[in-house]
């Protein structure tokens, strides 16, 4: 006598089966929700059914074999055993006629069985070869365990027989539970450039407890729409946190005899306004340049920063607005020359101190700094309390006419 | 759309309505070349495509990654490359803007026509471009390259219907 062994309690293969259906369940609704709006449900009338305005669209069995020399034969207990489901529900009508019935299966179809002439499209489908290799298995097989799905079968008439086939489409050959993963990073691609793997694991997360609580509290299925918005969601949430930062830009110092190139741009000007030294001006150079040329090559390479920096600066414009408030308002109206250029430069100060980084994962200073600099540059913003007239002074005075 | 003064430097630089008009004038140029190969039909660029071709075009790491010639399918680019084919969709949402301003600037000066749907390039102004690249700087000069280059590769890849929908664009 053998003892019987505790490997013969061994859940595996019908917990493997469930994780299956529940990841395919979730690669199909990522794909239909593509084409067509649907509510998804498990486990209802089928392992996993799409239906649209309440009534089946599709349904699906999957069938998940431990064993990797597993074939879809004439006889295999998977496929009688998904018949019978589905002329079940056929007879007493919660799955109409004409909704589409997909038998998803890891094993192999063999050439010439039943399985393959029900293949999903290509010159080997063949609805009546199926109906007759099926009648043929039915009415010899012996296999006690199938008796009953074998003799539905039978009851039908070949019309019927073949009405029903007519709607079911094998997909066997399937990747198995763990390679599946790599179907949904490719459906996720247009989701996450950067976090493939990560977007996956959010979503698969969501998914699974979603179904469980669709399984302990059903509520009608799964809507489309909730898929999409947690995709949506998932995508918001992982945008990559730092941005490529050019090592040569990092190292960039100007020479100081380079300072007179700048002499006549404003950004330069704004810090001669508040008297800042050779060594200042220079500093400020430097970070401008690096900041230019970076967020130029942030912009050039990968276009999809452009809204970013414009949102960016409307931030640094914010911050800085803030600092010059404080600072004017200290100072009055009546300040001398020299107690100007001293607020002007506690705000230059400021900037130069300045690190709100574009996003939390750019460590460099003078991407901030630089663009403070940028924006100064521009006239939108300066240091010296009466900035813009004094720049206006300079650079938008009239030529001077010779006065003879 | 955004007023000059409120645009980030970048925008103004790169993606000035000059230059972006210059890169679909040659998208327009490739289109007609490719499109009388077979049958001697000169074939306007369909003003979608002038979308797409500026975000492949434009985007330096996708332009980067473009075929060497234009025999090599789109379908199978779009295999081998599924990021640049988010990055592509991405692309043309951010350069609508830029693209139309593109497309007025363009007729404006007479660079590009509009017949219906389709835009064709004129060639009163090919000199003009001409020198115009000879002064600008290497990246300038290849993207433009590419731009008649993708612009032939987009009358090769067939109905704007089946070029969008390869690039996952939605019209």
């Amino acid at each position: 006598m053998t003892l019987p062994s505790v490997s013969t309690f061994g859940a595996a293969a019908s917990m493997v089966g469930y994780l299956y259906q529940v990841r395919i369940a979730l690669l199909w609704a990522i794909r239909r929700s593509r084409v067509s709006d649907f509510t998804v449900s498990i486990e209802t009338l089928d392992d996993v059914s799409f239906e649209v305005g309440g009534e089946p669209a599709a349904v699906l069995q999957t069938k998940h074999s431990l064993n990797t020399s597993a074939t879809l034969t004439d006889l295999c207990p998977e496929l009688w055993k998904t018949l019978r489901i589905w002329m079940v529900g056929l007879a007493s009508g919660e799955v109409p006629p004409e909704t589409a019935r997909f038998l998803i299966a890891t094993a192999e179809a063999p050439q010439g069985s039943a399985c393959s002439a029900l293949g999903i499209d290509g010159p080997d489908r063949d609805t009546v070869e199926a109906v007759n290799r099926l009648k043929h298995a039915a009415t010899t097989s012996t296999n006690s365990e199938l008796k009953s799905a074998f003799d539905s079968y039978l009851a039908l008439d070949d019309s019927e027989r073949e009405q029903l086939l007519s709607r079911i489409y094998v997909i066997s050959a399937q990747p198995d539970a763990a390679a599946i993963l790599n179907q949904l990073q490719a459906e996720l691609y247009h989701v996450s450039m950067h976090h493939q793997d990560l977007s996956v694991q959010m979503l698969e997360g969501w998914w699974f407890k979603r179904v469980l609580n669709e399984l302990v509290h059903p509520d009608g299925g799964i809507p489309r729409a909730e898929i999409d918005a947690q995709i949506s969601e998932i995508q918001e949430s992982i945008k990559p946190d730092s941005l490529p930062i050019d090592e040569e830009l990092d190292a960039l110092m100007v020479a100081l005899d380079q300072l007179p190139e700048f002499a006549n741009r404003p950004f330069y000007r704004q810090v001669v306004l508040v008297g800042g030294s050779q060594l200042r001006i220079r500093n400020a150079i430097t970070s401008y340049l690096q900041a230019f040329r970076q967020r130029s090559a942030w912009t050039r390479n990968d276009l999809l920063f452009d809204a970013d920096l414009q949102k960016y600066d409307q931030r640094l414009h914010a911050e800085w607005e803030l600092q010059y408030a404080q600072v004017c308002d200290e100072l009055g109206s009546q300040a001398t020359e020299e107690a100007m250029a001293r607020a002007g430069r506690a705000i230059l100060k400021w900037a130069e101190d300045a690190h709100l980084p574009i996003r939390s994962g750019v460590n460099v200073p003078w991407v901030c700094r630089g663009s403070l600099h940028m924006l100064a540059e521009d006239r939108r913003l300066g240091w010296h309390p009466d900035f813009e007239a004094r720049l206006k002074a300079i650079f938008d005075a009239p030529p001077q006419e010779n006065v003879a | 759309m955004t007023a000059w003064q409120e645009r980030t430097i970048e925008q103004r630089n790169l993606l000035n309505p000059a230059f972006c008009a210059v890169a679909v004038w040659h998208l327009a140029r490739g289109y007609r070349t490719e499109s009388m190969a077979p049958a001697n039909e000169p074939a306007g660029l369909p003003l979608e495509l002038a979308f797409v071709g500026a975000s492949l075009v434009l985007r330096g790491h996708t332009r980067d990654q473009l075929p060497s010639s234009v025999s090599t399918s789109l379908a199978t680019w779009v295999h081998d490359h599924p990021l640049e084919r988010s990055a592509v969709a991405k692309g043309v949402i951010v350069l609508r803007e830029p693209v139309r301003e593109a497309l007025l600037f363009g007729a404006q000066y007479g660079m590009l026509s509009l017949d219906g749907r389709r835009l064709d390039a004129t060639d009163e102004h090919s000199k003009k471009i001409k020198s115009y690249l000879r002064t600008s700087s290497a990246e300038v000069r290849e993207c433009m390259r590419r731009a008649e280059f993708v612009g032939r590769w987009l009358c090769k890849a067939g109905a704007p219907p089946t070029v969008l929908a390869l690039l996952g664009v939605q019209a």
